[in-house]
């Protein structure tokens, strides 16, 4: 039986680090997701932003930071975020994966954000909670597919 | 008889630049000369391959960056089939297209002198000179790697790209398996390069009629195939037939082609597509027939 969105979420919201002193000009990756995880909201406009650059750095660069600089170049020789902040990432990613689960997502963003979800969940094979994560990303892949097949 | 007209194209041996020719041919459209990238063997700035060497590599590298449409032709014979059959709603005869793309194809059959450039890749300083040598205003991109701002800032230089996807919409990686998993439909633009992500102003875009080209079971090869199979004929021929018949074709002055800026605040930037996503999208672009 699948474990529910909501206990998810709350799993995964406990597993986060305390936030640090974020270093001045310094992006710390556990705190922009901290952050994303307690709005629960699903990123419009501008808070689309820091979504992309996670997307970026997990599609193009297959890992993510601890920490960036303010441009969010990567940098090889960085630490890499901690397992628990990479679950919160992935759980942010299907959070506003969902429009396109409910066929609400006229542009494709809420796609590509499962697209994410989806490698950030294969390529971090010690990811904490991540049978529950993959089931719910399947369970998206799922009924989006269904959505844009049935628009069609 | 041809006419002429003053395009430069810069072939990376592969699809994409034989489909240009081949369509460009088939419109009675000469480019006015073809840099052909040469991978070279040799490694160092100093030691580049010439003669015989150069010959041989060509011919290495026309088997190795043409190896999966020749091997799909030759295995995979009722998928190139529904293929043509489906891409006959977007252009005419794909087929034939497809025959001149990859039977006894030659870079020299297009009316263009061929320069022939041993390069390491798109940041060999060699292709840099080549090209601002070759006095080209205008050049047609055909894929194979980043084009450096070292190139696209040189001057009078103005190099287009054919994304197969609607801009400013649809940006990035995989933008035909995106298009057709979020807008339905194919999408075509061309645009001149920047040194930043399909952000040039665009010289047209458009979306396309709904693509579907349904197979059996007998038909249906594996994913891998058929997204091979993609990049093999589909994708390379609709960049073809758009840049041809909406850019090419229609232009009286080259040198001030009718472009406009993008729109940047809107569109997705996609990246490349998760297997699972990918299946999904190949599953609508090649349903049960």
């Amino acid at each position: 039986m699948s474990t529910e969105r909501a206990e998810i979420i709350t799993e995964v919201v406990a597993l986060q680090p305390a936030a640090a002193a974020a270093t001045e000009g310094q992006i710390s990756s556990a705190a922009v997701i901290s952050a994303k995880l307690g709005s629960g909201a699903v990123a419009t406009g501008k808070e689309r932003d820091e979504i992309d650059e996670l997307c970026r750095q997990i599609d193009v660069f297959k890992r993510l930071q601890a920490d960036y600089s303010a441009d969010w170049k990567p940098d090889k020789n960085a630490p890499p975020a901690a397992p628990e902040v990479v679950a919160g990432a992935a759980c942010v990613l299907l959070m506003n994966a969902e429009p396109a689960a409910a066929g609400n997502d006229a542009d494709g963003w809420s796609l590509k954000c499962l697209n994410s979800a989806l490698k950030t969940i294969e390529q971090n094979e010690q990811l904490p909670l991540r049978a529950e994560l993959s089931d719910w990303a399947q369970r998206s892949l799922s009924a989006a597919v269904a959505s844009s097949a049935g628009a069609q | 008889m041809s006419r002429q007209i003053p395009l430069t194209v810069l072939a990376w041996e592969g699809p994409q630049a034989r489909a240009y020719l081949a369509r460009m041919k088939r419109a009675g459209i000469a480019p006015e000369r073809i840099i052909l990238m040469i991978k070279d063997p040799r490694s160092g700035p100093l030691s580049k391959v010439t003669g015989r060497g150069l010959v041989k590599a060509e011919k290495a590298q026309e088997r190795a960056h043409n190896f999966h449409p020749h091997r799909t032709r030759a295995k995979s014979r009722e998928l190139v089939a529904a293929i043509t059959s489906g891409l006959a709603g977007q252009l005419d005869d794909p087929d034939g297209l497809i025959c001149e793309m990859f039977d006894s194809f030659s870079y020299d059959d297009f009316g263009a002198p061929v320069e022939r450039v041993a390069v390491s890749g798109y940041r060999d300083p060699a292709l840099r000179e080549a090209i601002a040598a070759s006095g080209a205003g205008l050049l047609l991109f055909t894929g194979g790697g980043i084009m450096p701002a070292e190139i696209l800032q040189l001057p009078g230089l103005r190099v287009i790209h054919v994304h197969t996807g609607f801009l400013p919409d649809v940006r990035g990686a995989d933008v035909l398996l995106w298009s057709l998993l979020v807008r339905g439909r194919p999408g075509v633009s061309a645009f001149l390069m920047t040194p930043r992500l399909d952000d040039g102003d665009l010289l047209g875009a458009s979306e396309l009629p709904p693509l579907a080209i349904p197979l059996t079971a007998a038909q249906r090869p594996d994913d891998p195939t058929l997204y091979r199979s993609l990049f093999s004929f589909i994708d390379p021929l609709l960049r073809a037939e758009f840049v041809v018949s909406q850019v090419l074709e229609p232009a009286i002055d080259f040198a001030a082609l009718p472009s406009r800026p993008q729109d940047l605040s809107v569109g997705v930037t996609f990246h490349f597509m998760a297997p699972q996503l990918r299946s999904a999208a190949l599953a609508q672009l090649f349903p049960a027939a």
